[in-house]
This record gives structure tokens, C-alpha cells and sequence, in this order.
């Protein structure tokens, strides 16, 4: 009887009790002097995931060989949340939480579930799922006899980091004028990885949830580039600058750390050159441009962001005493500079 | 004869059953070294076009991990040995992409804000009429993979990389020129300097440059 209880031991290892998932994951983080112009609708969720995404899948069992005394069992595959697991309503819960972090980010001045907006952000759920891969073997031999019962055990497991995938669809639509345009339309990702801890499933839930999160901050960035791009976003209404106007007396050049967490800026007196602030801030688009290049900001030292012409104006302005080139940046120069201190340029000029 | 019957039922009735379970992480594929050609230096051939190409930046659908290291030559379990993480992929192979683009003689300015959306264009860059070019990572896999070598005595470890690319060129107003997927896969020996993200980008874009499809869409030669 006693090995027929081992077998069962071992067996249950087959499966497991897990917890009811949810997507909310740690707090949102909060703005940072964002000066939102319009208002924001997100209408219902859309869930377009996968079959395999909601029905989950576990690890398999690869062999299964009876000795006469024993059993072998090898185990390998990919542990995959179902909705239970992840969210039992996963496009409902990302709903709320789209809302409220685009809301606490200060993308618009209003983001509604309900109520019309200017702009319609429409989301759908593409991939929604943690996963982790397991393998691992198990042998038992149980050797019997009239006076006693004895049994080999030989056990092999590997433990494998924990994943949280999302993938979004989100368009953005203008409705200002009446005839709605789509003026944005990406998929967005969120990622998040979990070690490989005993309580795996457990950590998978968790690697979910901040992969939600992770899906939304990345959502907050792009939507509020593409906002800033058409001039409505929350860096505020650019400044106008023109040819024949003043310019400001201090210009800032800034470029992205290498892991695209960290946006480096120097403020720079115009007419001197002298350096009079450098700050390190988190980056408020992890995306804007290539890490390890110094760009001419768009910013202003007052933190006010110039408009395409007004950006182009002062960079011109600029050009006859800083080395500034557009290089293969739509939206930025290059900065090498006080003009003839940089080496000959080996980038090419496309104009 | 009735101790398996027991055992069987026991077994099913834990939720155990056979099967081919897969090898590598889900959606991950698994790699036939033998399969896929080695890399080699990409060097887009040159080409020529009076249009300025606005290349937005890359999304993606690829999932995490990104791969995992395997030692096909010796292990107890399983030969994944780990897997590995990596959010950037998508962005690193559209700064490499744009460079190899570049090499080849094109005018592209990158577009980090949308992904090569008409609406989003700056309007002096909009006056220049560029073409619009983007693409979607579909798949990214980075292995690193131990085999036995020819001899069967001494490991052989390799790097190899797969990238599938969505690629869609319209024009300044959206209107659509092309729309193909384009799959590079590939193998290097293993070497820890080496930047198989960079391989990856230069060799789509040496790929793009070869292709009569993609160069008349962007009005090149």
C-alpha cells in the first residue's frame, strides 16, 4: 500500500491549485508636469486572444513507463495562464485599468470609459498570458518484499524564469472635426519577467500583471507622443518661435541612456557656451531616440516644448556658432558642438 | 495486470496524459542548425533614389523570452538551460535596419513618435513627399545553442537568430505600395562581442535592398 501512496504522491505533482487572477498589478505612476489640452475616450475592450490564451495550457507529461516495481515520469512543456489564471475578464479589467493610467498620467485632461471625447483610443487585446517552461524527471523503483518495502527515488527538476506577455492594438482617432481619423495605429507591448521561485504559478500571475502594467506605461508614452506631434499633447502648446523674434538665451541638448531608462540633458548658455545645469530624469518616452546620441532638445530650459517651426528656427540660429546636422533623425538635430571642434562628420547628410 | 489498471486510472484520474510536449518556450521555434545558413557580413549593395524615406519606428508582436540557451551536447532534464528576457528587441533591429538602409545610399530619417502614420508627419518633412516605411516584428528569437561537433566528442556552441518582418511602404497620404513579410534567420558561431541584433538588422536590410518589390515601392535602383 505504502508505494501505491508514493505513486500518488508523485502523481500529484501533475497538478496544482491556483488562484483566481487579476491584472492590477502595482500603483500607476503619477505625471509629471504634464499640461494635458484634450479629452480622451476609451471605449470597451476588445479581446482577440487566442484560443490557447484562454484555455491555458500546463506541462505535459513526455514519458510514462512502467517497470514492473516502479515508474518513470518526464515532464516538460509550458505552463500557460488560462482566463482564470490571468483575469476572468481580462478586456473589462484592462478597460479600467487603461482608464485610470492614462488619467493619472496626465495624457488628457479627462480620460473617459463612457462619455465622448476628442480623440476615441481603441484597444484590443492581441496576446494577454503568463508562461513559464518546466522540465523534470522523476524515478521511482520500489523494491518489496515479505519484511520490508524499500524504494529508489531519483529526481531531476529544472526551474524556469516566469513571463507576462501583452500585446495591444491601439488606433487613435481624431474626432475633433466631426469626421473621425485615424491618426495612430501600433501595437503595444507590455513584458515582465519573474524568477524562477517554488511558487510558480504564483509568480507567472504576478509576471502578468506587470507586463499590464508595463503594456499601459509604454501606451501612456506613444499616445502622448502622438498628441505632442499634432500639437495637442500634454508637454503643453508648443512655443512659437519665429525668424525675426527672440530666442531663448539658453538651448539643451539631451540624449538617452543606453537601456532607454534614463534621459540626460545639459542646459547650455547660448552665447557663452557654458554649461549651467545637467540633470538626469527618468525618461519621459523611452523610445524618442537612439541611446548614446546628443540631440538639440525640442524642450526649452523653462521646460516648454517648441514648435516644429520654432524648433527649426532656433536651430538656425543657433548653426552659426554650434555644429548641429540632421542626420537620420526626422524630428531631432545632432549636436557635435562648438562649430569646428567636432571631428569630420562620417554620417552622411540626406537633405 | 491489475496493478496497471490501477496505476493508469490513478494516473489519468491526476490529470497526467500522453503527449509530444514542446521543447522550447511557447511560440518560441525550435532551431535547426543544420536548416539555416550562417550569417555572414551583411553589406547592403548600394542603391539610388531621389526620395527621402521616413522610416517609422518598428512595433512588434514577438513575445518574451526572447530565447534561451540550450546544450543539446550534454544535460539531465531538459536541454533548455535558460531562457532569457529582452523588451527592446523591436526598436534595436529598427536603428539597425535604418543604418544598413542608410549604407546602401537611401536618405532615411528615422521617425521615433509613430509608426510611419501620415498624420503624425511634420509638415516641412510632409512637403518633401517622403515614402513612409515601417514595419512590425512578428517573430525575434535569440538562441545560444551547444551541439556536439562533427566528432561527437567536442561541443560546438552557436548563436542563431530569427526575425520575421511585416514591412508596409505607402505613400505621404497613406496610400499603400507594399505590404511583405520577409523572414532572416541565421547562425554564427558563438562570441560574446559579437552583436547578432546588429546582424539581424544588416541583413534585412541588405535583404530590402535586394528586393525589386521593395525598391519600387520606394522609387529606387
Amino acid at each position: 500500500m505504502k508505494k501505491w501512496l508514493a505513486l500518488a504522491a508523485l502523481l500529484a505533482g501533475c497538478g496544482g491549485k491556483v488562484q483566481q487572477g487579476t491584472l492590477k498589478g502595482p500603483a500607476m505612476a503619477q505625471a509629471v508636469n504634464a499640461r494635458p489640452q484634450i479629452t480622451l475616450h476609451i471605449p470597451t475592450v476588445k479581446d482577440a486572444r487566442p484560443a490557447e490564451e484562454h484555455e491555458g495550457s500546463s506541462v505535459r507529461t513526455k514519458l510514462f513507463v512502467f517497470f514492473l516495481f516502479g515508474v518513470h515520469i518526464k515532464r516538460e512543456g509550458n505552463y500557460i495562464t488560462n482566463d482564470f489564471a490571468a483575469s476572468p475578464d481580462a478586456a473589462a479589467e484592462l478597460h479600467t485599468l487603461a482608464v485610470e493610467s492614462l488619467a493619472s498620467r496626465g495624457v488628457a485632461k479627462k480620460v473617459t470609459a463612457t462619455s465622448a471625447g476628442d480623440f476615441d483610443l481603441v484597444l484590443t487585446i492581441e496576446h494577454l498570458y503568463g508562461t513559464h517552461f518546466a522540465a523534470n524527471k522523476q524515478t521511482i523503483v520500489v523494491v518489496s518484499s515479505n519484511q520490508s518495502t524499500d524504494a529508489v527515488v531519483d529526481v531531476h527538476s529544472h526551474n524556469y524564469a516566469a513571463y507576462g506577455n501583452v500585446t495591444l492594438k491601439a488606433e487613435l482617432i481624431d474626432k475633433r472635426s466631426g469626421a473621425p481619423r485615424t491618426v495612430w495605429t501600433e501595437h503595444v507591448t507590455g513584458y515582465a519577467q519573474r524568477p524562477a521561485e517554488k511558487e510558480r504559478v504564483r509568480e507567472v500571475q504576478y509576471a502578468v500583471q506587470l507586463a499590464t502594467a508595463d503594456a499601459l506605461a509604454t501606451l501612456a508614452q506613444r499616445v502622448s507622443a502622438a498628441l505632442d506631434r499634432l500639437g495637442v499633447g500634454p508637454s503643453g502648446p508648443p512655443m512659437v518661435l519665429s525668424a525675426a523674434g527672440a530666442f531663448p538665451s539658453i538651448f539643451a541638448i539631451e540624449r538617452m541612456s543606453r537601456y532607454r531608462d534614463f534621459l540626460e540633458r545639459v542646459y547650455i548658455e547660448t552665447g557663452t557656451g557654458r554649461v549651467t545645469r545637467h540633470e538626469i530624469i527618468p525618461a519621459p518616452d523611452r523610445y524618442a531616440s537612439r541611446p548614446g546620441d546628443w540631440l538639440l532638445s525640442r524642450v526649452t530650459a523653462e521646460g516648454v516644448t517648441l514648435s516644429v517651426d520654432g524648433y527649426e528656427s532656433f536651430a538656425r540660429s543657433l548653426a552659426g556658432r554650434y555644429d548641429l546636422r540632421q542626420v537620420d533623425d526626422a524630428a531631432h538635430y545632432h549636436f557635435f558642438g562648438v562649430l569646428g571642434t567636432a571631428e569630420p562628420a562620417t554620417v552622411t547628410v540626406p537633405r | 495486470m491489475k496493478r496497471l489498471a490501477v496505476l493508469a486510472v490513478l494516473a489519468f484520474g491526476m490529470g497526467c496524459y500522453w503527449s509530444s510536449p514542446p521543447s522550447t518556450p511557447h511560440r518560441s521555434v525550435q532551431v535547426d542548425l543544420a536548416a539555416i545558413p550562417a550569417f555572414g557580413n551583411p553589406s547592403p549593395r548600394k542603391v539610388s533614389s531621389k526620395r527621402t524615406i521616413v522610416l517609422g519606428r518598428f512595433d512588434t508582436v514577438a513575445p518574451n523570452p526572447i530565447g534561451g540557451l540550450y546544450d543539446r551536447k550534454d544535460y539531465k532534464v531538459s536541454p533548455l538551460i535558460r531562457t532569457y528576457f529582452y523588451k527592446d528587441g523591436a526598436v534595436e533591429v529598427f536603428e539597425h535596419v535604418s543604418d544598413g538602409l542608410r549604407s546602401a545610399g537611401l536618405a532615411v530619417l528615422k521617425d521615433y513618435v509613430g509608426h510611419a502614420e501620415p498624420a503624425l508627419l511634420d509638415e516641412p518633412l510632409r512637403k518633401k513627399q517622403p515614402i513612409l516605411v515601417t514595419a512590425t516584428v512578428l517573430a525575434l528569437q535569440h538562441d545560444q545553442i551547444r551541439e556536439k561537433g562533427e566528432d561527437k566528442k567536442e561541443s560546438v556552441e552557436w548563436e542563431a537568430a530569427r526575425l520575421e518582418l511585416a514591412v508596409k511602404v505607402t505613400s505621404e497620404t497613406g496610400a499603400p505600395r507594399l505590404n511583405k513579410t520577409y523572414l532572416i534567420e541565421g547562425r554564427v558561431p558563438w562570441n560574446p562581442e559579437f552583436d547578432l541584433l546588429k546582424v539581424l538588422g544588416w541583413t534585412a536590410a541588405e535583404r530590402l535592398a535586394q528586393d525589386a518589390e521593395f525598391l519600387r515601392a520606394i522609387e529606387a535602383q
